[in-house]
């Protein structure tokens, strides 16, 4: 299985709110894709996709921005399996359902490398350990 | 008359004799279930002490030639990876270790031969283990060249790793304290050492991974 890149791949950021946190990660997985030394962002969507799969979980999200206009965004989480042990199955997530996440940036492209996912407004909270 | 002695007084062997005192108790506790990463203090010390070889081929790896983004499993020392959970088998003179991650299996020959010098480099090694003690001694060489980890520190064929694995109980929990030696001559000006430390977890079992490739 082959997961689809981004389509868009230098769109123009909708970032509903940066927060300054400082990082706390020195190296993950994603390090080529992403800058763990950046401020990280926070981002809010309704679910178009739940990809429940190793070695990484994604969540594709619809972001509208001020303007109406949609963008779509890749989350990246933590692999299938220690979700697996947290409770979590590919059915806790599903298409319509909001989220908002917080985490690295990609360095190109709608992707972040998540800290912390919050389903409907916290009915489901996944945070990094 | 001497081998008589031997054989009535076997348990004068001294401790470094392979295979000399494989403990039931300490093979139990390591086939109990999985094991699983868990921090703590005076863990994952790494510091990688480079050639000027090693320094320039670090900075020549472009992180996103990481094996593991193609699902490829990456190898020995990265095998065992800090974040993967793991069991351990014994069966006869053969250790098998399962690691969750890339779905690994490394088979480790104990009181086995050193390999023949033309044994084929692969990313996993020829391992060959024995008993010091209570301790679980792994020497491992006929690597293939690759990283030490994601971030490029480079290994050699020349590279050999000693782990050794101990049973402890802290704070209650069973937990195994695994140190790696790495020695690269290639790579490294002397041997780089690190420590993990795993825990026994009960109530787990190990899980199929099915690595997707992932496009960005």
């Amino acid at each position: 299985m082959r997961i689809p890149a981004i389509a868009t791949p230098f769109p123009i950021p909708v970032i509903l709110a940066v927060l300054a946190v400082a990082p706390v990660r020195a190296h993950h997985s994603s390090v080529p894709w992403y800058d763990l030394n950046a401020d990280q962002i926070t981002v809010s969507g309704v679910v178009k996709e739940f990809q429940f799969i190793n070695p990484h979980v994604y969540i594709i999200i619809d972001v509208a921005g001020a303007d109406g206009a949609v963008e779509e965004w890749r989350l990246e989480s933590t692999s299938r399996n220690r979700m697996v042990r947290t409770g979590w199955t590919e059915d806790s997530i599903k298409p319509g359902q909001t989220v908002t996440a917080t985490g690295f940036p990609a360095w190109k492209g709608n992707g972040v490398d998540t800290e912390e996912i919050i389903v409907d407004h916290g009915t489901l909270v996944w945070r990094r350990e | 008359m001497h081998g008589r002695a031997c054989i009535v007084f076997a348990l004068c062997l001294p401790p470094t004799q392979p295979g000399a005192f494989a403990n039931p108790q300490v093979i139990g506790q390591l086939q109990a279930g999985v094991w699983t990463s868990v921090g703590g203090p005076g863990t994952s010390t790494r510091e990688y002490p480079l050639t000027e070889l090693g320094r320039q081929r670090y900075e020549s790896f472009r992180l996103d030639q990481d094996p593991s983004l193609q699902c490829i499993p990456p190898g020995m020392p990265r095998g065992f990876s800090p974040r993967s959970p793991m069991d351990f088998a014994f069966h006869g003179n053969t250790l098998t270790i399962r690691y969750e991650t890339m779905d690994v299996v490394r088979i480790i020959a104990m009181d086995g031969d050193p390999p023949p010098p033309y044994a084929p480099h692969t990313p996993n090694g020829r391992s060959v283990g024995h008993w010091d003690g209570d301790t679980l001694v792994i020497d491992t060489t006929h690597l293939s060249a690759g990283e030490v980890n994601r971030n490029g520190i480079p290994k050699s064929e020349r590279m050999t790793i000693r782990e050794t694995y101990d049973v402890e109980e802290r704070d209650g929990a069973m937990v195994v304290l695994i140190r790696m030696t790495l020695t690269d001559p290639e790579n490294f000006t002397e041997p780089a050492t690190q420590t993990e430390m795993f825990e026994y977890r009960p109530d787990w079992e190990l899980l199929p991974f099915e690595c997707n490739v992932t496009e960005y």
